[in-house]
């Protein structure tokens, strides 16, 4: 358990049990605890990165129950008995995904501070549709914002992990 | 910013959510969350007890049965935009689903949780108005409908009692004969629409002989357009008779001005929003031919 | 025609300068091994929120933290009452006319903006910190507020006691009789009257800070999302009344600053503050809503802009008049950007013989507005090319043809312009027949009549931007108010094995410093890549610097890079000579390796060098151990990118809806390190420039509240809002600094605004009207199609 968490003062809490990335773990949560702070604090996933608190830069986007969602806009408690895949999960072994290459290959980041989301998004739409045209792929990421690289670089970059993905 | 703190309860089942939800002060319910987590973030929301239907499953579904297209509390936006009975019959949750905030709001954020926020600026209430639906109520007393003409009061109100749960919506099937459209118009991607118009027509020789009108965001609740739909009934579909039509619903909206637009922008808007729609729509009904030949100019705002 | 990238270890060095070669920090960030602010946790860590003021202007009638302070897990409460240092934010520009006033860290008497801070609470977790605002109780007798500049300056309620109508100053460039003289000849003129909305940066970070302080040894480390440690070094040794050498501050990974992030807040200075009072770590991250509150505005220019012609339609004349906002304080740079950033670029690429502009700044009641992305830059290219076009039409001429007629001629530089600027270099015309030849100029138009026809309506809109960047020249910054140098170090270190470490004072936050600078340095030293590590944002480490801001990095911190390298290729070669046992005279460097002209295998590679500077056993006289240099650089001038972006755009007339046809984006920003990178920032930069254009803007009720309070409010633009861009550049060196280079990271947010509203005009233009202001709303663009009766 870490610091930056709420049980530690007397208010109550709830037992939670959690699939992340793999791994099931069990904690005690206050139930207005919400999922993003619950994976930073005490699961330590930097990944998860918060923007807004509310739903609309999408940088805390992690798979849940099986679709993309957006970590803040879920309490902890909805997590119990769940699984939850967040970009820690992507490389194995210090290799990078190929989304991850992709992203690399493409100067699809720059600040980096959005980047979990759009790699969570692209994840999702590549599973869903292998081979995406320009309008699916900017549909897709209609959930995450980037201030920095203006979009151009990740379109190429989504381009480029779906060759990837098509050749393994 | 962090929400207030709360209990959580999570039933299995609509009987123990109901009697939950009787014997609780005043709970909140939480199905997608997707609007109701912000403005616990904001303490604009500061419920003592939050129940969540998610553990519910007999609440998930999305399926044609006895007569009606059923969407269950927990069916969610992008159950509607990824689901095949969806198509072109139901041309209105079609156009809807996709322009719904964005995509990973869609695949938590629910149809029921909208019409139950009953935000004049949600987009299902005008398709359900649009389609003369049905809410279905689970309280202590059993089930019972609220047709949706009758359900919207006021922005954030309806005529659900405190202890019911809304564990459906639902419309009469659709016919072959039948079409459906939304048009809205909104800032960008995500937002709640500025103005809205869903329009379905029913043709048979020709001839419209079933028609409705409902509108997004120009009134305190979700609206239908009675005046309009009489004007349509019986008509042969032309530009002329969309754009008198969409004139009415002009006529009809009462909108207010915000920093998003003033109230005489969004009474144009509802006047070429709703011109589209029945464009589509009755394109959709007839199968023969783009929309654009009912005198717009361009198929869909925002495509 | 996206640039293809290439993996570093490819390229030999003696190619990599140029190179578009992956970027070295991408590992890290895209997987759990980037250290953003809020990603330190220290043990005992406690956290901090701020209590913020809810109105706009008001007196501070109470302030009761007695519930607050009796919570659990509540460690300490702290108002304006309990600050015992200075506590008031410095100005670092100052204008002869200025009114400094007083801007503390807590406000006790009165707040002044919606957002000002009024309390602290320090808690054990955020989530109880939350409550403990929530139970602090603030007694407000609230006053009238302003938050446009004008009503401001005529007769709006007086903000600060010392600034008499709210006028914070008044400042003026340009020579007003010839200008005035200019106006009296001319055949033909026009006007303007032209908003710059104010702009809320949004980086995706939001501001945080972590402050550790040891009381043992009275040093405070702290971490925060910064531009420039320091500079906040400096300014905060000042308002927490701490040694400066006992102050350490650190930029962990930033995410994104836009500006945002170089200016000295009190958040962060309340957070070294408070750790030092409870003596435990303390951590802020600001939340979005405080994002919106408190980041420093950007742009808010009122201007009425008119232009003097000729009967052939050559500029000969140009006035301009701001009213700028300045928010509720000054803020660190804030004299300067409506004023030396913005007046002396008036001239835009055209040869202009009389220009005047005037500027009033003005208190009002929105935060305090600084630097934001361009910088006053992007208010000068906008009053500059909507009258252009504004000019073009009235004189019923090509807005490109008329733009080339009146360019500085490729043959005129360096050219002095009128209003105290010498552009260094540049070729106008080269980007003007670029971008027409990428628009298919002839063929649009052609495109455009005939849309016309069937009620379809179609624009084309150009903006021939410039940028003064690389700031800047120390003392003349200094002659024009600058409490600083603005000059750059770096420091350049072998270790014996030959591996090399350099440290810069510039303070990158996405721009891939560690790229370019590798890229330099591999170049400079002959070395691959692997071997190089570039250290910035950290005063520990870091001996000196001035951050990074204005378009700076690389033609300022590059050239420090530079000078450092040279220095230490100096010292190793009296060593290789040494070593070589032949004259200094005779040794040549090239690719890493020193060689003895005419011997070619007499050599040693400057990694050996190294090593045998660290030995020590034999080193020539007078040469001291070991192989580093360290230097200064202080740009002679301004360097001054350009170029061409143009729009086409399609309104729809029922809505006032806008979609993009084309971007096309020429840039000449000198030599390119990096070229994928510098197509990145012009991608990133144009991105903000349509969110600008098209949907951006703060903007506050009559009572100073903030509509646009949030991500859901205030449009940051999303893939789908941004049009697909076609790059291309050309090549025009700066002569002042080593590297040739100009500069790129604001030119795309200051080109694309005009270009994409002089489109909108353009496509209206069969509607008569002239102008729409920012950012085009649909309400607006359909108000100025149907204004006239709608009739095209």
């Amino acid at each position: 358990m870490s610091v930056d968490d709420t049980g530690r003062s007397d208010r109550p809490t709830q037992e939670i049990t959690v699939t992340v990335n793999g791994e099931s773990v069990t904690a005690e949560v206050e139930p207005r605890l919400k999922l993003s702070d619950f994976l930073r604090s005490h699961m330590e996933l930097r990944t998860v990165r918060v923007g807004c608190e509310q739903g609309v830069c999408g940088a805390c986007t992690v798979e849940f129950d099986g679709t993309v969602a957006k970590s803040c806009m879920l309490y902890a408690v909805q997590a119990d008995g769940r699984e939850v895949t967040t970009v820690e999960a992507l490389s194995e072994d210090g290799d990078l995904h190929p989304i991850q290459e992709a992203f690399h290959e493409e100067h699809a980041l720059q600040c980096g501070f959005c980047t979990s989301g759009f790699l969570m998004a692209t994840r999702e739409l590549l599973a869903e549709n292998p081979d995406p045209d320009r309008d699916v792929i900017e549909g897709a990421l209609a959930d995450n914002i980037c201030r920095c690289t203006g979009y151009q670089n990740i379109y190429d970059a989504v381009e480029t992990a779906a060759d990837k993905l098509e050749g393994e | 910013m962090k929400a207030a703190q709360f209990e959580h309860h999570e039933p299995t089942t609509v009987e123990e959510a109901v009697s939950l939800i009787e014997s609780l002060d005043e709970p909140t319910i939480l199905a997608g969350g997707q609007s109701l987590v912000p403005m616990m973030r904001f303490r604009l929301a500061r419920p003592e007890t939050v129940v969540d239907l998610n553990g519910i499953d007999e609440l998930d579904y999305l399926q044609e049965a006895d007569g009606y297209l059923k969407l269950g509390a927990l069916a969610r936006h992008a159950d509607v935009e990824e689901s095949s009975l969806i198509d072109r019959q139901y041309g209105s949750f079609a156009d809807t689903a996709p322009l719904v905030a964005d995509p990973q709001i869609r695949n938590r954020g629910t149809v029921v949780g909208s019409i139950a926020q009953s935000d004049p600026k949600g987009d299902w209430g005008t398709v359900l108005l649009a389609h003369e639906g049905e809410v279905v109520a689970h309280g202590p007393g059993g089930e019972r409908t609220i047709p949706a003409d009758e359900f919207f009061l006021l922005p954030y109100d309806n005529t659900l009692a405190e202890d019911e749960l809304i564990t459906e919506v639902r419309v009469p099937t659709s016919g072959d004969d039948e079409g459906s459209a939304y048009h809205k118009l909104k800032r960008k991607v995500g937002d709640y629409a500025m103005a809205g118009s869903a329009a379905r027509v029913v043709l048979d020789g020709g001839r419209i002989t079933d028609a409705t009108v409902a509108l997004t965001a120009v009134d305190i609740t979700n609206v239908s357009v009675p005046d309009a739909a009489d004007h349509l009934e019986g008509e042969r579909p032309s530009g002329d008779l969309f754009k008198q039509a969409g004139e009415l619903a002009a006529e009809h909206a009462n909108p207010e001005s915000d920093e998003h637009g003033s109230a005489e922008y969004k009474r144009n808007m509802v006047r070429v929003l709703t011109q589209r729609a029945l464009a589509d729509a009755t394109e959709r009904a007839s199968n023969d031919g783009p929309a654009a030949r009912y005198g717009t100019d361009q198929m869909a705002v925002g495509d | 025609m996206s640039i293809e990238t290439e993996d570093p270890s490819e390229i030999d060095p003696a190619e990599i300068l140029g190179s578009a070669i992956e970027r070295r920090e991408d590992p890290a960030l895209i997987t759990g091994d980037a250290e953003y602010t809020d990603d330190i946790q220290i043990p005992r860590m406690t956290h901090m929120a701020v209590k913020r003021s809810q109105h706009a202007h008001a007196r501070i009638e109470d302030v009761d933290t007695s519930e607050a302070e009796a919570m659990d897990g509540v460690v300490d409460v702290f108002t304006a009452e309990d600050i015992d240092v200075p506590g008031s934010l410095p100005v670092g520009w100052l204008l002869e006319t200025l009114e400094q006033v007083d801007h503390p860290i807590l406000a006790g008497e009165k707040v002044r903006y919606q957002g000002d801070g009024v309390a602290i609470v320090v808690a054990e977790d955020r989530y109880t910190a939350q409550d403990a605002l929530d139970a602090i109780d603030v007694e407000y007798e609230r006053l009238d507020a302003v938050t446009d500049p004008s009503d401001a300056l005529n007769g709006g309620p007086e903000i600060h006691d010392d600034a008499a109508d709210n006028v914070a100053f008044e400042w003026e460039i340009g020579n007003a009789d010839e200008t005035e003289e200019a106006f009296e000849e001319a055949a033909h003129t026009v006007d303007l009257e032209v908003e710059n909305q104010l702009l809320i940066p949004n980086a995706m970070e939001p501001r945080a800070a972590v402050a550790d302080y040891n009381p043992s040894d009275n040093q405070i480390d702290l971490a925060m999302t910064t531009q420039n440690p320091h500079v906040h070094r400096l300014l905060m040794a000042g308002v927490i009344d701490h040694p400066e050498n006992k102050l350490s501050i650190r930029a962990p990974d930033v995410g994104g600053g836009f500006g945002s992030k170089i200016h000295h807040y009190a958040d962060e200075a309340l957070t070294a503050w408070a750790a030092k009072q409870v003596e435990r770590p303390v951590k802020w991250v600001a939340t979005r809503s405080e994002t919106y509150q408190t980041d420093a505005l950007g742009r808010g220019h009122e201007t009425h802009g008119q232009v003097a012609m000729d009967e052939d339609g050559n500029i000969t004349g140009l006035k301009v008049d701001t009213k700028a906002n300045l928010g509720a304080y000054l803020s660190t740079f804030a004299p300067s950007i409506p004023t030396y950033l913005y007046g002396t670029l008036l001239s835009g690429q055209y040869e202009i013989p009389a220009i005047h502009c005037e500027v009033t700044g003005a208190f009002t009641n929105v935060p305090p507005v600084d630097a934001y992305r361009g910088a006053g830059r992007p208010e000068a290219s906008y009053i500059v090319e909507r009258l252009v076009k504004h000019a073009a039409e009235h004189m019923d001429m090509d807005p490109a043809e008329f733009r080339r007629q009146n360019f500085v001629p490729g043959d005129a530089f360096p050219y002095e312009t009128p209003v105290a600027m010498v552009y260094d270099s540049g070729d106008y015309e080269k980007t003007l027949d670029r971008a027409l030849e990428m628009l298919d100029y002839e063929e649009f138009r052609e495109r455009q009549e005939a849309a016309r026809e069937e009620g379809r309506y179609l624009g084309v809109g150009f903006s021939a931007y410039i940028e003064a960047c690389g700031i800047a020249p120390s003392e003349l910054v200094g002659q024009l108010g600058a409490q600083a140098g603005l000059w750059e170090s770096s420091l350049v270190r072998f270790q014996p094995s030959g591996t090399v470490t350099a440290y810069l004072g510039t303070s990158g936050h996405g721009q891939g410093h560690d790229t370019t600078y590798s890229q330099i340095l591999a170049s400079e030293l002959g070395l691959d890549i692997e071997d190089i590590d570039i250290v910035e944002g950290d005063t520990d480490e870091i001996p000196q610097g001035m951050g990074t801001y204005g378009s700076r990095s690389a033609a300022v911190g590059g050239s420090a890079l530079v000078q450092s390298a040279r220095k230490v290729v100096e010292k190793a070669k009296k060593i290789a000579a040494h070593q070589l046992e032949a004259s200094e005279d005779d040794i040549e460097f090239e690719d890493g390796e020193f060689r003895v002209a005419g011997a070619p295998d007499r050599s040693m590679h400057i990694q050996d060098v190294a090593g045998a500077a660290y030995l020590a056993h034999d080193m020539p006289d007078d040469v001291e151990p070991g192989l580093e240099a360290s230097s200064f650089y202080d740009p002679e001038n301004f360097v001054f990118p350009f170029g061409m972006h143009a729009a086409i755009v399609e309104v729809d007339p029922d809505t006032g809806e806008i979609d993009f046809e084309t971007y096309v984006a020429v840039d000449d920003v000198g030599n390119q390190i990096n070229p994928k990178i510098v197509e990145g920032q012009i991608h990133g930069g144009v991105a903000q420039g349509v969110g600008q254009a098209l949907y951006e803007g703060a903007e506050y009720d009559e009572n100073g509240q903030l509509l646009t309070g949030s991500m859901q409010d205030y449009t940051v633009p999303k893939a789908m809002h941004v049009p697909e861009m076609e790059t291309d550049s050309t090549v025009t060196e700066s002569p002042h600094n080593p590297l040739g280079v100009k500069g790129v990271g604001e030119a795309g947010t200051i080109a694309a605004p005009q270009a994409i509203v002089n489109a909108v005009v353009d496509a209206l233009e069969p509607f008569g009207v002239e102008n729409i202001e920012m950012p085009l709303k649909e309400e607006r663009v359909w108000r100025a199609i149907h204004e006239n009766g709608g009739d095209a």
